[in-house]
């Protein structure tokens, strides 16, 4: 019995049946196994499992000469950390990179080169904190995104490049971009010496609008929460949780194999609602952002009267929430998208080439209890004018509410032709019921 | 009423094996045979003791029923099947697997290849060579060199390099520790201070220690300072 003679077609079904590590170890073992155990195809499999890698490149960008001596590379590089947990971290970093590239590539492009270890250690010295596991890893493979804003004027392009994403209601805008460490360090020292937060605090800026309107997300690195600022965060340093505190777990413990932080849970989740379109891209003046108004039901209502078609959802604004406050605890904004079919406006079998809405009846709801029921004319002061097969009318809005749910529905009320023409009666369009939802990830 | 079709098998040894044809078939080389004619005789098995054409005999018996579609046996009962089928020495598991190869039963040669790297899955190199009377054929050079390579997996003493432990300790509990008090009356204030030499665990319990000896400070503005502690590199040492 012989395992050096079984031939090198069994051999390497033998040897592919390990895993990495024990391939590893296998070439150790004499001459014949060594010269099996480095075949490259085997390490190409290897590559290709783990790491997604289908050419042999190190973490640096740079080609090796062979798959084995790629995924040395890799494992040498990062042998500091448990390997499942930079599997992980790879593959979702892999997931917004590839949603970027195909549908942002103008954010992909803001996306740094990861920082290595000794950057980190330099930016947990200076802020005398020690960063939960996995997000030292989502650091290493990428460090953020670098923001340049736009020196051509009015254009805020530059500002809504945000990997997060945000939203925008009246003045109100916001763009969520991930901080580079550096600026994460900056910004976290300017902020802690603003708001009088005492040295202790372990926590550190990762991600912000460069926005006017102000929005900070915190990680608190002792417990691996990660804390969104309200509208009190200034004067009393008040934050709200954004990841399901059940899920967070070991997150200092370099032993254990299920470390998750709210960071890479919160990165996860975003990454997995672009893939399966809950949040889309939005095109508002020749410009695209990511927007957090959800796109699909449950969140997001459809109805259909007469050839009109409303969308309707609602996003958690923290930034604006006020914890101490019972009336405006909580706040959300609404985003309205109206549009006609293609067939025009029918009624009754009548059709016709365009309508116009008059009013609107508005009701919102704290768990069920009427908090307020609108009926007045336009909305956001205006009479938009639908024409059929055209890009949907949408506008924003906004509402406090008492509690963490609540609904909206309401109708409008449109008139066929145009309000200085009306070609017959008016009609009303239903809003169908959408969600206002305190929900567990907040972005 | 069809009457079953059979061939004849003869192994190395000169034993006779008479099967049904579809249960031979499971061999892709037999079947090949079959399909050009050239089974009408006894089909010589050079290649195959009797002792271990009977075990393959076996295996493809127990497949062939399985895909039979009046058959009930589950795919749980078929793996519990072979896995007391495969509990066999060393030497027969190889001779099957050399069989299984020229005779081409794939499912006997997943099954057996398997089985071979369950057998060197975590094992050190040296249990390797133990468990199959390998020789350690490399040079001194050449086993360091392989060693070196392929150190990340030799994971646990690698893991430690380059982790920093912080300690933050109150001045009054780092001054009983007579280096320190120096560094600290040298103002090393607001930085770390790295300890070289230390393991983060031997810093813990001389902290420990230290507490016990410290009457606690009055007040609470005491300047802390943090202690790093380096994890030594050469991971020979303890």
């Amino acid at each position: 019995m012989d395992l050096e003679a079984v031939g090198d077609l069994i051999l390497h079904t033998i040897l592919s049946n390990l895993t990495p590590k024990d391939a590893a170890i296998a070439a150790c073992v004499s001459n014949k196994l060594k010269s099996s155990a480095s075949e490259d195809i085997l390490w190409s499999k290897f590559c290709s499992q783990e790491l997604d890698l289908n050419e042999p490149i190190d973490p640096l960008g740079n080609p090796t000469p062979s798959f084995k001596a790629c995924y040395q590379a890799w494992r040498e590089a990062f042998n500091m950390y448990p390997w499942p947990l930079v599997m992980r971290v790879k593959r979702c970093w892999g997931r917004l990179k590839n949603w970027l590239s195909i549908n942002f590539p103008e954010a992909e492009a803001t996306l740094c080169k990861g920082v290595s270890e000794v950057e980190i250690q330099e930016s947990e010295r200076i802020l005398k904190v020690k960063l939960p596991l996995p997000t030292r890893i989502l650091y290493r493979f990428c460090d953020g995104q670098e923001f340049k804003p736009e020196r051509s004027s009015g254009s805020a392009g530059g500002s809504l490049l945000g990997l997060i994403g945000g939203y925008s209601f009246y003045t109100h805008l916001v763009n969520v971009f991930l901080l580079p460490l550096n600026e994460a360090v900056l910004n976290t020292k300017a902020i802690i010496r603003q708001i009088g937060l005492s040295s202790r605090f372990k926590y550190l800026v990762v991600a912000a609008s460069y926005t006017e309107s102000e929005k900070f997300f915190f990680l608190n690195c002792t417990t691996g929460q990660l804390h969104v600022g309200t509208v009190n965060l200034a004067t009393e340093g008040e934050m709200i949780p954004c990841v399901p505190n059940a899920l967070i777990s070991s997150v200092h413990d370099s032993n254990g194999d299920q470390q998750q932080d709210a960071m890479l849970l919160w990165l996860e989740e975003h990454a997995r609602r672009l893939e399966n379109g809950t949040i889309k891209l939005r095109e508002k003046g020749g410009t695209r952002s990511i927007s957090l108004f959800p796109e699909e039901p449950p969140l997001c209502s459809t109805a259909l009267t007469n050839g009109v078609k409303v969308r309707a959802s609602a996003v958690f604004v923290p930034e604006i929430a006020d914890l101490q406050n019972e009336r405006r605890k909580y706040t959300f904004s609404y985003s309205i998208r109206m549009s006609l079919l293609r067939e025009g406006c029918v009624i009754n079998g009548i059709p016709f080439s365009s309508c116009q809405l008059q009013r609107r009846h508005w009701i919102i709801c704290a768990n069920d209890r009427v908090e307020s029921d609108v009926n007045d004319e336009a909305v956001i002061g205006q009479y938009p004018l639908l024409l059929p097969g055209e890009k949907e009318f949408v506008y924003e809005s906004c509402t406090p509410l008492p509690t963490s749910l609540g609904s909206v529905e309401g109708s409008f009320t449109f008139v066929p032709g145009r309000l200085v023409d009306p070609k017959g009666a008016p009609f009303e369009v239903e809003v169908a019921r959408f969600p206002l939802q305190l929900p567990d990830y907040i972005f | 009423m069809s009457s079953v079709k059979k061939v004849t098998l003869k192994s190395s040894d000169g034993e006779i094996f008479e099967v049904e044809e579809t249960v031979a078939m499971e061999s892709q080389t037999i079947k090949g045979l079959i399909e050009d004619d050239c089974a009408d005789n006894a089909i010589p098995l050079p290649n195959v003791t009797g002792h271990i054409l009977s075990l393959v005999i076996q295996y493809c018996k127990e497949h062939t029923s399985s895909s039979d579609s009046n058959s009930s046996k589950s795919n749980e009962k078929l793996k519990a099947w072979d896995t007391q089928f495969i509990n066999v020495d060393l030497n027969v598991l190889f001779d099957l697997i050399m069989a299984a190869n020229y005779l081409n039963v794939k499912g006997l040669l997943d099954l057996t290849c398997q089985t071979v790297a369950d057998m060197i899955k975590e094992k050190t190199p040296e249990q390797i060579r133990a468990m199959f009377n390998i020789v350690n054929d490399f040079t001194p050079e050449e086993e360091e060199e392989v060693r070196r390579e392929n150190a990340w997996a030799f994971e646990i003493s690698l893991k430690n390099n380059n982790v920093v432990d912080t300690f933050e300790v109150e001045e009054s509990m780092a001054k009983e520790l007579q280096t320190i008090k120096n560094m600290i009356e040298d103002n090393y204030t607001d930085s770390v201070i790295p300890l070289h030499n230390v393991t983060s665990d031997i810093l813990e319990l001389v902290i420990e220690d230290c507490k016990k000896h410290v009457e606690a400070a009055e007040s609470e503005s005491e300047p802390s300072y943090s202690l790093a502690s380096k994890l030594i590199d050469d991971p020979l040492k303890a």
